[in-house]
C-alpha cells in the first residue's frame, strides 16, 4: 500500500475485507514502517485475533514470491503503474484475483457556465491535496478560452500565496514532498517540459535547504511528446491547457495514458451529460473535485488499474461469489 | 528501497528496521492460514463489533497516530489527523452495511432454489 494516505489507504482494503471474513497481510511503502506497524496495533487492540491481520516489513522483492505462495489468493495494490504491473503478472501468473489502483492524471474542466469562485477553490484544494501527491489529485487543467485568463489569474495567485513549511505547524498549508527521490523526479519533470518548450506561470524550482520542499508550480504552452503531456506529475504542479469548446477539452482529457478520474465544471446540463459519457475514466464528477469515500465506489480504467475498491465492491472483490442450486 | 523513517521535512533518518527474513515471512503467513480457519467462522455481528472498536481506538487517538504519518511522509498533520478520522468513518461505515452488501443474492430459475452465496 502507498505512502501518500499511509492509514486510509489500508483501512479502505481491511475494513470491507475483515468484514467479508477475509484475513490480511500488508506489504506497506517502505518509508512508512512505523504506521504500518501502528495499523497492526491498532486492528490488534480491537480484538481481532492473532494473524488475522499481520504487517509485513519486507522489500518490495520479496512480493512476488508472496503472491506466488499457495496460502494466499488475492492481491490488492495501491500505488504506481510499474509496482501494479508487477504484482498483476504475478498475480496472473499464478491465477489469483486482484485489484490495482494506480497513477492518474485527472482532468479538470472547466467552462464558461461554471461558478468561477467554486471551480478556482476546487482547482486549487484538488491540485495541492496531500502536497499534491495524491492518485486522484486533479493534475491536467483543461479550461474554456473564455475564462482562461480570469481563471489562470485567480489560479496562480491563489496557488502562489499557499504557506509552505514544516508539516507540523498548525498554519501550513502545504508540506514537503514524501522524499528526495520524489522531489529529484518532479523536478526533471518539470525542467524537461519548460525545456521542450512550455510556459512556467509560478513555480519550478525546489526550495532548497533541508526537506523536500517544492512550491506550487502551474505549466502552460505543454508541447505534445514533453513529460507534461502524458506523464503523471506526483506534486504540486498544475498543467493547463487552453481550449475553444467541449469537444477539444474532451479530447485532451482523453488523450492520457490514464483513466482513474476527473471532474467537470459546468452548470450547461447537456455539456455535464457529455463529460460524463465521454471522458474515459472510472470516476467522473461534476462541480465537485474526485474523492475516495466509503460510499461510492473507487477505481480507474486505461493504466489507472482495475477494479473498484469501495461500496459494495470493497467486501466482494476478495469473497468467493458461490452459485448454490438447491432442487 | 531502505525500510526506514526519514523526515521529509529535513532529510533526517529517525528510525530504520530489518526487513522480516524470509523464515520470519513463511512464519507469518502460516499464522495468517491458521488464523483465517477460525476467523471465516465468525459472525458478521462479530466483525463488526471488532471494526467499531478499532474505529473508536483511531478516534481516540488520532493526534498521536497522525504525528507518525506526518512524521514519516510529510502531510500537514490536520490532514493527517482527518485521514485517521476519515480511516475510523471507513471501518463503521463496513460495521453498518457490509453485511447487506454480502447478502445471498438470488436467480430466477424453473424449479428449486438457486443464489450466489
Amino acid at each position: 500500500m502507498p505512502w501518500n494516505f499511509p492509514y486510509w489507504q489500508v483501512f479502505r482494503f481491511a475494513a470491507p475485507a475483515l468484514l467479508a471474513g477475509n484475513v490480511g497481510l500488508l506489504k506497506h511503502a517502505s518509508n512508512v514502517p512505523q504506521v504500518a506497524l501502528a495499523i497492526e496495533d491498532v486492528l490488534s487492540r480491537a480484538g481481532f485475533a492473532d494473524g488475522v491481520f499481520q504487517t509485513l516489513l519486507i522489500a518490495s522483492s520479496a512480493v512476488e514470491g508472496i503472491v506466488g505462495d499457495d496460502r494466499v489468493r488475492a492481491v490488492t495494490l495501491t500505488g504506481s503503474e510499474p509496482a501494479g504491473r508487477k504484482v498483476g503478472e504475478a498475480a496472473g501468473r499464478n491465477i489469483k484475483t486482484s485489484v490495482l489502483e494506480l497513477g492518474g492524471s485527472d482532468v479538470f474542466i472547466v467552462m464558461p457556465s461554471a461558478d468561477l469562485d467554486a471551480a478556482v477553490d476546487g482547482a486549487v484544494t484538488s491540485r495541492t491535496l496531500n502536497n499534491g501527491q495524491s492518485c486522484v489529485n486533479a493534475k491536467r487543467f483543461v479550461v474554456h478560452e473564455d475564462i482562461a485568463d480570469e481563471f489562470t489569474r485567480r489560479f496562480v495567485e491563489r496557488l502562489a500565496g499557499l504557506k509552505v513549511g514544516d508539516p507540523m505547524d498548525s498554519d501550513t498549508e502545504m508540506g514537503p514532498l514524501s522524499s528526495q527521490d520524489a522531489l529529484e523526479t518532479l523536478d526533471k519533470q518539470v525542467h524537461d517540459t519548460v525545456a521542450a518548450g512550455a510556459t512556467l506561470l509560478t513555480g519550478g524550482k525546489p526550495l532548497g535547504g533541508p526537506g523536500n520542499f517544492y512550491p506550487p508550480t502551474v505549466v502552460t504552452d505543454i508541447p505534445d511528446g514533453s513529460p507534461g503531456h502524458h506523464e503523471e506529475f506526483f506534486g504540486p504542479v498544475a498543467l493547463l491547457w487552453r481550449v475553444r469548446d467541449a469537444d477539444e477539452a474532451i479530447r485532451i482529457a482523453n488523450d492520457s495514458p490514464f483513466g482513474l478520474g476527473g471532474s467537470a465544471w459546468t452548470t450547461d446540463p447537456a455539456e455535464q451529460q457529455r463529460f460524463v459519457h465521454e471522458v474515459e475514466t472510472g470516476m467522473i464528477y461534476v462541480n465537485k473535485f474526485t474523492e475516495s469515500t466509503p460510499e461510492v465506489p473507487f477505481g480507474g480504467v486505461k493504466n489507472s488499474g482495475y477494479g473498484r475498491e469501495l461500496a459494495s465492491f470493497g467486501p466482494r472483490s476478495f469473497v468467493n461469489a458461490k452459485t448454490v442450486w438447491i432442487a | 528501497m531502505a525500510i526506514a523513517t526519514v523526515n521529509p521535512a529535513t532529510g533526517e533518518q529517525v528510525r530504520s528496521f530489518d526487513a522480516l527474513t524470509d523464515a520470519e515471512v513463511d512464519a507469518k503467513l502460516s499464522k495468517a492460514a491458521e488464523a483465517f480457519r477460525e476467523y471465516r467462522k465468525t459472525s458478521y455481528a462479530e466483525r463488526a463489533r471488532l471494526l467499531r472498536r478499532a474505529a473508536d481506538i483511531l478516534d481516540d487517538e488520532a493526534e498521536d497516530l497522525a504525528r507518525l504519518a506526518t512524521l514519516e511522509m510529510g502531510k500537514t498533520l490536520a490532514s493527517a489527523v482527518a485521514e485517521v478520522h476519515k480511516s475510523a468513518t471507513g471501518c463503521r461505515w463496513y460495521a453498518d452495511h457490509g453485511e447487506e452488501m454480502l447478502a445471498d443474492e438470488p436467480w430466477p430459475v424453473k424449479s428449486g432454489t438457486a443464489y450466489t452465496h
